[in-house]
């Protein structure tokens, strides 16, 4: 027994040490800074240049996505400013201001398509994943798990029935695997993304020649099926599927990150 | 929104039988047949509808070569739709064939309202018998060989050969239906082609008489446009539907087909069969817009109407003009942009809010004046192309009169009391995004998800592990507590490894008699543990029992046996025994564990 606690206790700083080590790579507060004061100097561009360096650095904020999200609106970029909240939404779901500037952005998009019906259950889950960051879902297994033994050694510890053990595990287990299935599912769900030029143009097939089957606007939500080439799959929120170009969309978690 | 209606339309079910007469304002008369084929043996029914009147004297009808008639009776239908009332009259015959052949059922005259009407003349094909199923061309596909040409059919129909580009192209899609009922109408699947569609209408029910013969008619109607230059074909539509009918005999043929005696069995249990009808295609020219467009000009193609206003028009330098757009009519709306004002020395122009409403789309943007020299809102025009006129056309609106008086630096400071309704007013200017955060907050590396997952997964495992480790642990130590045989069983082992060491020590002193006597009581203790009987029972001559008992192997039992009996002999000086022996006998004693702790 103290074995396995000391090899936990191993495993867990092993852990900790590993993002202490992240946290030493850079210093990307400082930039952060810097682009604040590129945008309230007016100085979009360079805003956005310093933004996405810190991006490119290999760290990430709900602030930084949000003010890159406000640099790329007041550049005119609307798709890209709608990627940034998407992604902004990520880190700090349950932030009004990340939420109001969407909205914003999102009425001065052209994007028409309707969203396709979906069950109430649907619904309620996908209002469910919107509220939590993918590191608080995991945080929801995690505790649910350790419930699950702490039930365990409660249930021999106080001689519970046989019944009342199933009763008790399996109801925490089914928690915890459509919790675990919520939190896998939103960290891999690598198909939502956005689309970022200003018009672009869906066809039938991955090709130039091909004909048009739909128009598609920046900030437009689409979500992408595969990818061929230079070209991918997408289907809009009204369920067309159509072929655009790669450069056309960006996805909100993409695959390299 | 398609499934919406296809969810709707699932529950509906129309029969063809129930009269229901067409909507219609002017007065009219019509004759129709509910089949334009029959065998000898079956009869035709004669509908003379008068619609647009609410009492018609039924038609004294004359001899018909090749039939004889029966008067049925009159009917009388009212409907009042979208707020029109509308009346028919319908006087039913029925006709007896009397010979077979492709016979006329002659026009019939009737004068209502001092007016004379007159029908037309309906053909009708006699057969020596009913029409066997299969005979007419297949219109469906079923999986069977069922005709229901003239019961069932879809028709795709497009009011003009030849569009422009971006105008808009009415489509219809007609399924008609006689005498069959109909369930579960999907909305036509339209292959798109070269061309945008929108998304379907709510369908249209009605009646409609078609070469003589009267059909349930449910219409569907949708808009297309075309964006490039060209023919286009529009590829034919397909509806999925099912088929009720009723089965006559179980014990017969169930695809037997859906002749009229088949249906008019009333005996029979419903049978229910998924069909797809398919209508025919249409090629449409898709014209180039001509050259010379206007400035402004987009892609608007169609009839519109534009209207702008500004307000208020009296305002002081920095308040705000609120600017309001609506663009209406028939085309596509999607495509049409609005001509929103842009920043200039004179005003400051927020960005417009634009919102679609059915046939309408409106604009509604925030202008402020820069300077007290502005007179007046620049016109707005809009540019569209009417394809009817097969012209360019521009509306334009404005300029807007404008009064700017001078900013008022101190109007706070003079405002007096109980006027703060009207200093706050002004404070609903626009809309635009919240500022910048100042903090960045907690920064993650953007290989952090795949951390957490790595954590999660050692998490789960080690976490799995230790409580099975836990409550193994636990398990054992209540067992130990409370099953005296399992406690012995498990210390069994232990004590034989003591006494293993302790005879080892005699051994190597030389310690004969203690030796045996060691052995003796280790090997006793260990076999009334294990097997959980008194350490009295356990002797030289009744081990050999105990063991065969337990099916052990007759060489170990012996073995056993044979050490027993060499300990007692030496332990009560029957006789000696030197190192080697006694060597010898340490092994057995080791080999006899090492056995039992397998087992």
């Amino acid at each position: 027994m103290k074995r396995i606690l000391i090899i936990l206790a191993m495993v867990c700083q092993a852990i900790w040490c590993g993002t202490a080590a992240q946290g030493a790579l850079g210093n990307p507060s400082v930039k952060f800074y810097e682009g604040n004061l590129s945008y309230k100097q007016g100085n979009y561009e360079k805003a956005i240049a310093t933004y996405e360096e810190v991006l490119k650095e290999g760290f990430a904020s709900g602030a930084l996505y949000y003010n890159l999200g406000n640099s790329y609106f007041k550049a005119q970029q609307l798709g890209k400013a709608i990627l940034s909240y998407e992604r902004a939404k990520l880190f700090i779901p349950r932030d009004s201001d990340v939420q109001s500037n969407l909205n914003y952005a999102m009425s001065r998009s052209r994007a028409s398509s309707t969203p396709q019906e979906i069950s109430f259950l649907k619904k309620i889950f996908d209002d469910y994943k919107d509220l939590l960051t993918s590191r608080e879902m995991m945080w929801i297994v995690v505790i649910l798990y350790i419930l699950i033994g702490v039930a365990l050694v409660c249930a021999e510890i106080f001689q519970l029935s046989t019944r009342t053990r199933w009763l008790l595990v399996i109801f925490l287990a089914s928690v915890t695997v459509a919790q675990g299935f919520l939190w896998i599912s939103n960290v891999q769900n690598i198909s939502r993304a956005v689309v970022v030029l200003e018009d672009a143009q869906a066809k039938f097939e991955p090709s130039d020649q091909a004909t048009q089957h739909f128009y598609l606007f920046a900030g437009e939500k689409v979500f992408v099926l595969r990818s061929e080439g230079a070209w991918a799959k997408i289907q809009r929120l009204d369920g067309k599927l159509g072929w655009v170009k790669v450069s056309d969309v960006e996805r909100l978690i993409s695959e390299q990150r | 929104m398609q499934a919406r209606w296809a969810k709707i339309l699932l529950s509906l079910c129309f029969f063809v039988s129930i009269s229901v007469r067409a909507v219609a304002q002017d007065v009219s008369f019509q004759a129709s047949v509910d089949r334009k084929k029959a065998g000898l043996d079956s009869t035709i029914i004669l509908d003379l509808t008068a619609t647009g009147v609410q009492n018609v004297s039924p038609v004294q009808l004359p001899e018909i070569d090749g039939f004889k008639s029966r008067y049925i009776g009159p009917s009388t239908s009212i409907s009042i739709i979208n707020g029109q009332q509308s009346s028919s009259v319908s006087q039913k015959y029925i006709l007896y064939p009397q010979k077979t052949g492709v016979l006329t059922i002659p026009a019939f005259t009737v004068t209502i309202e001092g007016k004379p009407y007159a029908t037309e003349p309906i053909e009708v094909e006699i057969l020596e018998s009913a029409p066997a199923e299969g005979q007419d061309s297949a219109a469906v596909d079923i999986g069977r060989p069922v005709s229901l040409e003239d019961k069932a059919f879809l028709r795709l129909e497009i009011p003009r050969e030849k569009i422009y580009a971006y105008e808009r192209l009415p489509i219809t899609i007609k399924l008609y239906a006689n005498n069959i009922s109909l369930t579960d109408i999907q909305f036509p699947v339209l292959s798109q082609g070269d061309l945008v569609l929108e998304d379907f209408a709510k369908p249209v029910q009605y009646q409609d008489i078609l070469n003589g013969v009267s059909y349930d008619v449910v219409e569907f109607n949708i808009a297309a446009y075309a964006s490039k230059a060209g023919t286009v074909t529009v590829d034919p539509a397909q509806l999925d539907c099912n088929v009720i009918y009723k089965r006559a005999d179980r014990r017969s043929s169930m695809f037997g087909g859906l002749s009229d005696d088949f249906f008019n069995d009333f005996f029979g249990s419903y049978e229910k069969y998924p069909v797809t009808l398919k209508s025919g295609s249409r090629t449409v020219e898709v014209l180039p817009l001509p050259e010379g467009a206007p400035p402004g000009f987009g892609s608007a193609v169609g009839q519109f109407n534009f209207e702008a206003s500004a307000s208020p028009l009296e305002v002081n330098v920095g308040d705000p003009i609120t600017i309001k757009m609506t663009i209406s009519g028939n085309g596509d709306l999607k495509n049409v942009e609005l001509p929103a004002y842009k920043d200039s020395e004179n005003f400051k122009a927020y960005d417009p809010q634009i919102k679609q409403q059915g046939n309408a789309k409106t604009l509604e943007q925030v202008l402020i004046p820069k300077t007290e020299k502005v007179v007046h809102v620049p016109e707005a025009s809009f540019v569209y192309f009417d394809p009817q006129k097969e012209a360019y056309a521009t509306i334009r609106r404005g300029p807007f009169p404008l009064t700017v008086h001078p900013a008022q630096q101190g109007k706070a400071n003079i405002i007096v009391e109980g006027a703060q309704d009207k200093a706050v007013a002004p404070e609903t200017f626009g809309r635009d995004i919240i500022f910048i955060k100042e903090k960045p907050g907690a920064f993650y590396s953007l290989s952090v998800l795949l951390a957490d997952v790595k954590f999660f997964a050692a998490f789960l495992f080690l976490y799995a592990a230790m409580i099975v480790a836990v409550l193994v642990v636990f398990r054992k130590n209540i067992r130990m507590k409370t099953d005296v045989g399992y406690a012995k069983r498990l210390r069994a082992p232990q004590k034989a490894k003591e006494g293993l060491r302790a005879a080892e020590h005699y051994l190597k002193a030389h310690k004969q008699k203690e030796f045996y006597d060691t052995a003796y009581k280790v090997l006793q203790k260990y076999f009334a543990e294990k097997f959980s009987i008194p350490e009295g029972m356990v002797t030289s001559y009744d081990i050999q029992g105990i063991l065969l008992q337990r099916n052990i192997s007759l060489s170990m039992v012996g073995k056993v046996k044979e050490l027993f009996a060499v300990c007692e002999m030496v332990r009560y000086g029957a006789t000696t025994s030197d190192g080697v022996a006694m060597q010898k006998s340490y092994q057995a004693l080791k080999e006899i564990f090492d056995f039992f702790e397998r087992i």
